[in-house]
């Protein structure tokens, strides 16, 4: 009989390592919460579990609870008015990291930030006749993943997201929009992209400019 | 159909749960619940379809006994966010899994629109209005305002449903098999954006149906000290709406020149596209508690869907599918990781690691020449354009080390080497060096600190000016950006993180723990674009057992998001031309705060009380001014300040009626304020009756408030 209280995270883990070292948990032993002395019985209740399935076995209802207990950051991030589902319950932290490691960074479910981006969102995925550079760099380069306050969960308000990188000596992306532009229509709504609304690519022979 | 199915199972579930034949455990939720807004703001329902009358909340019915164990499990029954899922196993040998669940998404309950769908992604307007533009252009505000006048409403929200199957089987010790395959369909409208010009911004009910397939195969082998893992996979994503088409507002006939324009105009959406991957992966328990993992990965990304013609404006030469050089746009991605990592114990006091990733972008797809374009269909721009093929390489080199000065304080070192090669961008390469310092104190039972600092020092290499150059229409060479822009994503930066923990218990009753994370960029060789992007957090919570009866727990936190950029836009002024430009700043801040407290209170034996509040507010200043004072530059003038805020509150009473039966009273109040420019009053003609810029679906975001009260059974069997 073991306490599994009084073990270190390393004993704790071998008797769930016996039969929990396949698929996703194949990464467990150079993940950044085994490093870091996480235990299974840190997250997981054989006995107690609280999760709705009861197939996750977690000590807390929601995956994310868990999680922001000692991601504190995040829970934070999560409840900007920009979002994606995890607050509503249709999404969850292991949607896109798998706590249990992998070999990408932060623990992604995939090889790179956009492969993971693009497992939900393939309508990005192109790539296009026409690419637009940070989009193929890293969707992270526009957007803030755990929430943002712009919409879109945008790291900055348009147009001034855009104006980071385009400036222009004539014509209207380097343009200073200030108060009395309210009315314009670079201004409110979209800004930029109601007019360049194919952002993130465009395949239409004129779509240079991401308008077509 | 799937609402009845819902209903089906659901019964069938509960019925055979209730049975004294089956052997299974569970429970169901069931309630009815009302609840009023006092403004149709999606924002309430966004993500979630808040039932008014019966609503099924959950239910799970599990059964262990006996070789097969079986979990059945659903929430929001019969609503747009429901979820089932069910799984069968057998030991440890065999596992099913299956689940299926709904993501709606609203974005507007008020928005209009005067096109309507002809067909999926076709959007029509009268001919009679298009005649009377055409004829009358210089009355379009006023034709148009009084055309919206009786324009119908349209929903804007999307619905998003995944399926997902998973069979696991470990036919022998050390192997394990799992086939996974998932659909996820996507349908409904969004908003988005159809240009006619500078002037000229529609914004359409965009419809979508689209869905992606994925299927994965994984063999595991493990035994002793080796771990080996492959996997293949196939991704297809379709979309069934692939153009949009809108007539124009302003021409009944194509034509060329001062109001020309297409009759019709078009541009493409999303493409179809394809990913085959594959994955192999090595695990090594070495001597010395030393761990090996190596990995190797591939995605084959293809997207060849058919081309559309440069234009749907007949008057132009161009509208022929005969004026293009290829037919389709035979894109060709191909992305491979590599990532390996030793840890090993280097002694009784001392741990370390090494690591190891490569990644490699080889974009294959074809660069193709065009001889022009027509952004808006109005004209025809002769200045060539070619397809560039963004790509690259990243590597990876880093090494951490950690030291047990004595028991329960550890300090570490980390070094880490980021290289990256581009293709078709600005840069030639950057390169980025990381030293970084951690400590962690656990010594004492109730205390623990953790403290980590990083440094980034990024160099962009290989500038090339020419990029920043183009070939005109005329065969000359003009400007793209300003010679002083660095783009953020590449530039030279120079990057401070820190983050620390500090925990504390105070007995059994009390703990508390605030956690701070900082990152401070700094870009010093931007004359234009991002020079500095600084975000601090701090979030502190804690937990307090008041007795047995009285649980509470609570938090606090704020983040502070600064950024400074720089641009320069051109004056229409006479005098000398050293000031035909002047430079503008912005200092972009974004503060939030966040509150959230929850308690429980087993007031009597059979009644428990919760109460549970979230605040979180968000307040974004914009700091515009123009860099120089001179007499001839119009001062700037900032933007109102943008206001996001939020109040959440439930309350519940719980009351045990039979041992196996709880009733509960919900109350739940949410109150949503926002101020912002770009959201609250957007019109639906922009600009002036005179000079019209736009036409707007006009989906506002609004203040409201809510009021949800709900009654719900547990029944647990």
């Amino acid at each position: 009989m073991k306490k599994y209280s009084k073990l270190s995270a390393e004993e704790a883990n071998s008797a769930c390592l016996n039969c929990h070292s396949g698929g996703d948990h194949f990464y467990w032993k150079s993940s950044g919460h085994s490093r870091k002395n996480v235990s299974c019985v840190s997250c997981h209740s054989v006995h107690n579990s609280k999760d709705p399935s009861h197939t996750k076995l977690l000590k807390t209802e929601r995956t994310s609870d868990l999680c922001v207990t000692c991601h504190k950051s995040k829970h934070l991030s999560i409840t900007k008015s920009a979002h994606m589902p995890l607050r509503e319950g249709s999404m969850d932290c292991a949607s896109c990291h798998n706590p249990h490691g992998s070999p990408a960074d932060r623990m992604l479910r995939a090889a790179t930030v956009n492969e993971l981006c693009y497992s939900c969102h393939a309508d990005k995925r192109g790539p296009f006749l026409f690419d637009h550079a940070p989009v193929r760099e890293n969707c992270l380069n526009c957007h803030e993943a755990h929430g943002a306050n712009n919409d879109k969960v945008l790291a900055s308000k348009r147009p001034y997201l855009c104006q980071r990188c385009h400036t222009p000596p004539s014509g209207h992306p380097s343009t200073f929009y200030d108060n009395p532009d309210l009315a314009s229509n670079r201004l409110f709504n979209r800004s930029c992209s109601n007019c360049h609304s194919q952002v993130h690519g465009s395949n239409h022979p004129s779509g240079r400019y991401f308008t077509r | 159909m799937k609402a009845r199915l819902t209903w089906i199972a659901v019964l069938a579930a509960v019925t055979i749960a209730a049975s004294p034949a089956w052997s299974a455990d569970g429970h169901v939720t069931f309630g009815s619940q009302w609840w009023t807004q006092n403004y149709n703001e999606a924002k309430y329902q966004e993500f979630v379809d808040r039932p008014k009358g019966a609503f099924l909340e959950s239910f799970l019915m599990q059964d262990m006994q006996g070789p097969w164990a079986l979990t059945l499990w659903g929430a929001n029954a019969d609503r747009k966010n429901q979820q089932y899922g069910l799984s069968l196993s057998n030991g440890v040998k065999y596992r099913f899994d299956f689940d299926y669940r709904g993501i709606p998404h609203l974005f507007s309950l008020t928005a209009k629109s005067l096109w309507t769908e002809s067909a999926p992604g076709q959007f029509v307007l009268p001919d009679s209005l298009q005649r009377t533009n055409q004829e009358y252009s210089s009355a379009f505000g006023n034709t148009m305002t009084n055309a919206l006048l009786g324009a119908g409403g349209t929903s804007l929200a999307t619905q998003t449903e995944i399926t997902r199957g998973r069979l696991r089987v470990r036919p022998a010790k050390g192997w394990q098999f799992d086939l996974t395959s998932s659909e996820r369909r996507r349908t409904g409208r969004m908003a988005f954006g159809a240009t006619q010009g500078v002037s000229a911004a529609y914004e359409l009910p965009v419809p979508i149906n689209q869905r992606t397939l994925d299927a994965d195969a994984t063999t595991t082998y493990s035994r002793g000290d080796v771990r080996l893992q492959g996997s293949v996979g196939l991704s297809q994503f379709t979309n069934d709406i692939t153009k949009l088409s809108w007539d124009n507002p302003r021409r009944y006939t194509d034509a060329t020149g001062t109001g020309g324009g297409p009759k019709t105009a078009q541009l493409a959406l999303a493409p179809d596209n394809r990913v085959v991957r594959g994955l192999l992966s090595l695990g090594l328990i070495l001597p010395h508690s030393s761990n090996l993992l190596a990995s190797v990965s591939m995605a084959d990304g293809k997207q060849d869907d058919p081309l559309m013609q440069f234009t749907s404006n007949s008057a132009l030469a161009q509208s022929s599918l005969d004026s293009l050089p290829v037919r389709n746009a035979d894109n060709h991605m191909v992305t491979i990781t590599q990532d390996v990592r030793l840890s090993s114990r280097i002694s009784s006091r001392m741990t370390g690691a090494l690591r190891y990733h490569g990644e490699n972008q080889d974009n294959q797809s074809a660069e193709i020449a065009f001889k022009g374009f027509s952004a808006t269909d109005a004209s025809w721009s002769a200045t060539p354009v070619t397809t560039a093929r963004h790509g690259g390489s990243r590597t990876l080199l880093g090494a951490n080390v950690d030291f047990e000065l004595m028991d329960g304080v550890n300090v570490g070192l980390v070094a880490e080497n980021r290289h990256r090669e581009l293709d078709d961008r600005e840069f030639e390469s950057n390169n980025e060096n990381i030293l970084g310092a951690n400590l962690s104190v656990e010594k004492f039972d109730d205390l623990s600190f953790v403290l980590g600092y990083r440094l980034g020092d990024r160099k962009a290499d290989g500038f090339d000016p020419g990029a920043y150059l183009y070939v005109n229409s005329t065969g000359g060479i003009s400007t793209a950006e300003l010679p002083g822009l660095r783009r953020f994503d590449l530039a030279t930066r120079k990057q401070n993180a820190l983050n620390s923990t500090l925990s504390y218990t105070f007995g059994p009753k009390f703990d508390i723990s605030v956690d701070y994370t900082g990152r401070m960029d700094k870009f010093d060789e931007t004359q234009y674009g991002l020079n500095k992007l600084d975000d601090h957090m701090v979030v502190g919570d804690g937990t307090y057992h008041m007795s047995k009866a009285v649980d509470m727990s609570g938090g606090y936190g704020f983040n502070q998001v600064d950024s400074r950029q720089m641009g320069r836009e051109r004056v229409t002024r006479t005098g000398p031309a050293d000031t035909a430009y002047t430079d503008w700043t912005a200092n972009l801040r974004d503060r939030s705060v966040f509150v959230f407290y929850r308690g429980n209170w087993q007031a009597k034996k059979k009644l428990a009380l919760t109460a549970d509040y979230t605040f979180t507010r968000t307040l974004g200043t914009y700091g515009l001014s123009k860099t120089i004072s001179k007499p001839w530059v119009v001062p700037g003038q900032d933007l109102p300040a943008t206001l996001y805020r939020r109040h959440e509150v439930q309350l519940g009473a719980t009351r045990k009626l039979m041992n196996d039966f709880d009733l509960t009273t919900r109350y739940g109040f949410d109150e949503f304020d926002v101020i912002d420019f770009a959201a609250n009053n957007v019109p639906i003609v922009s600009g002036t009756l005179s000079s019209v810029t736009g036409i707007f679906l006009g989906e506002n975001i609004h203040s409201y408030i809510a009021h949800s009260v709900a009654l719900v059974i547990a029944r647990r069997f």
